[in-house]
């Protein structure tokens, strides 16, 4: 029946498919930069670098050794080359989260939003976990989806050297790679852009944080104080992973110190966010 | 004057002694009210705890102290009562990248229906504003008043039991805050609870005579503007009598129950009896009979200071 037909009704559950509110938070976080013309055009730009290991990829599997010396660390399908690819991706997770994640609590805290969505049926996990998952998915579409893609084509042409290994265990250390990853890095982005109500501010910490602290680590590298690089913000993420891919350290720290320093983040960012989305108007 | 509560029924909000500090400020201070149905008015001036009470009800911010309750629950912990809740914000700050139908399609998403039940009450309340031809434009192209009624669009569309509105009528034109002041009208007379934040005294009056007055922090008085009227002892109620006969009826008057003074007045256009009464309802209730009985003429009775702003500015003494 046409709403205006029935009068005052009370809420009652749709018969047809409902989404939970994170999920619908998420849909249309995830749909809204898709939009940009220019943001696909980077998102492809993106996939670049997997073109070109795929391509690598092919010549070793294909030619043998001749090009894993032209290579390098790019021809590797061992599970140390994909932390090596993801850890390659750091430029476009950068921009990427910085263009899409910025402004996730920043503008709705800007445009009222929270007094909109909290006077829905919406808890505060139910938002942060919706925000998160824009994040974690423009994340995964640089970093995991490559890998996936990755390894089913070196699977593909040569089924007999790369062996299950590569359709199992590399895209399951990838994934739980990228998913915790992605989730901490979309909570200390949304802890930042809670922080204020412009987007220009959390991405000018966002890049202190990110290229900031990579080259202070490489500085102090070059310096020979290998341990200061555990400020290297992006460089720890990508240390801990080694302990999953079982690969050389990638920093002059311990990968466990790594790993304590990005679940310090993560707390903080939880502790932060706790405290900052709340609510309140703003009323300009 | 407190704690009678307001509106008729059962209480669907109610707040036992709530109270908020910000800091060492406190903008809200042991407030116990309850709201039936109907339209009830917040009211209070700028900076007195209205909108920081007013989002306490509505389950936006946590008092420091004390309990809010929305149909006997409170809506933080358990947000499944929210769909029986409308909010509608003061400020007019707006997602203004979304267009008006999918700002309103996703508010109403969040609150649980399916695509077929938001597509169909999206339309049916862009109709209803009016706003269907600017449904497919950004909300930052919309005027103040667009805005506006967007903002309560989203409020209502779900058909919530309680409905918190704060400062509905901002910028919007005359003719569309006619619809709205008659939407909001007909919306309490359906049944439902109303609590309407205005400082613009007119503006409430033209919705609701049930109000609850709030200053600095705590709530004055709730209640009919009537009733409270009545209950300000050094303010007596001054109503005016137009008379062919002023000094007979003057002369009866006094010393009469409920009068507490009379005089008579020259006017341009003739005298009239100024009476003063410390129980309003009680005279009005008496005066016909005296009339009948002792055969004077009244032909036209004013009330001067009965009004919402008249009880305002008594009780907060501005």
């Amino acid at each position: 029946m046409p709403v205006y037909d029935r009068g005052y009704t009370n809420w009652e559950p749709s018969a047809g498919q409902v989404w939970p509110a994170w999920l619908i938070i998420a849909r249309r976080g995830i749909a809204e930069p898709i939009k940009r013309r220019w943001l696909l055009i980077l998102l492809l730009l993106g996939f670049i670098p997997a073109i070109v290991k795929g391509g690598i990829i092919y010549f070793k599997l294909k030619a043998g050794d001749i090009a894993d010396l032209l290579g390098g660390g790019w021809s590797s399908i061992e599970p140390e080359g994909f932390l090596t690819f993801i850890e390659g991706q750091r430029f476009f997770v950068f921009v990427f989260l910085a263009i899409v994640g910025a402004g996730l609590v920043a503008t709705d805290r800007r445009d009222n939003g929270l007094s909109l969505y909290f006077s829905r049926p919406l808890g505060l996990n139910s938002y942060i976990g919706g925000k998160a998952l824009i994040v974690i998915f423009y994340y995964c579409l640089v970093t995991l989806l490559p890998v996936y893609v990755l390894c089913v084509f070196s699977y593909l042409i040569a089924p007999e050297a790369t062996g299950l290994d590569l359709l199992l265990l590399t895209p399951l250390r990838a994934t739980v790679y990228c998913l915790l990853t992605g989730g901490s890095l979309s909570l200390v982005l949304l802890a930042f852009s809670s922080m204020g109500t412009r987007t220009i501010f959390v991405m000018v910490w966002w890049t202190i944080m990110v290229s900031g602290t990579e080259t202070i680590g490489a500085i102090a590298e070059g310096l020979g104080k290998g341990s200061v690089q555990a400020v290297n913000f992006l460089g720890n993420y990508h240390n801990a992973g080694s302990l999953l891919f079982s690969s050389p350290a990638r920093l002059d720290v311990n990968p466990w110190v790594s790993l304590a320093i990005v679940v310090a983040w993560t707390a903080a960012a939880i502790l932060v966010l706790r405290s900052r989305i709340r609510p309140v108007e703003v009323v300009s | 004057m407190m704690g009678a509560g307001v509106g008729s029924t059962e209480a669907r909000i109610s707040a036992e002694r709530v109270g908020k500090w910000f800091g060492e400020v406190i903008a809200v201070n042991n407030c116990t009210l309850s709201v039936g149905t109907g339209v009830v008015g917040l009211l209070g001036a700028n900076g007195a705890g209205k909108s920081t009470l007013f989002k306490m009800l509505a389950g936006l911010i946590e008092p420091s102290h004390g309990t809010v309750r929305v149909f006997g629950s409170k809506l933080r912990e358990d947000v499944g009562w929210f769909r029986r809740v409308g909010f509608c914000p003061e400020s007019d700050a707006l997602p203004d990248w979304m267009t008006g139908r999918e700002f309103l399609s996703l508010m109403l998403r969040l609150m649980g229906y399916d695509k077929a039940e938001v597509n169909s009450r999206t339309d049916y309340w862009l109709d209803r504003f009016d706003l269907t031809d600017a449904a497919g434009r950004r909300l930052g192209g919309y005027s103040k008043g667009m805005r506006q009624k967007i903002k309560l669009a989203q409020a209502l569309a779900h058909d919530p039991d309680v409905i918190f509105l704060d400062e509905p009528l901002n910028g919007m034109d005359p003719v569309s805050r006619k619809q709205s002041i008659d939407l909001v009208r007909e919306l309490g007379e359906q049944g439902r609870t109303i609590l309407v934040s205005s400082h613009i005294l007119p503006e409430v009056e033209s919705m609701t005579h049930q109000i609850i007055l709030i200053d600095r922090g705590k709530v004055l008085a709730e209640g009919s503007v009537t009733e409270i009227r009545d209950k300000i002892p050094e303010h007596p109620t001054t109503v005016a009598l137009v008379s062919a006969d002023c000094r007979r009826l003057a002369g009866f008057l006094i010393g009469r129950e409920h009068v507490v003074g009379v005089e008579v007045e020259n006017m341009p256009d003739g005298d009239r009896v100024i009476v003063r009464t410390d129980h309003a309802l009680g005279f009005y209730r008496a005066l016909p009979g005296w009339i009948l009985e002792n055969n004077l003429t009244v032909d036209e009775i004013l009330t001067l200071d009965d009004s919402l702003e008249a009880v305002f500015q008594y009780l907060t003494e501005r």
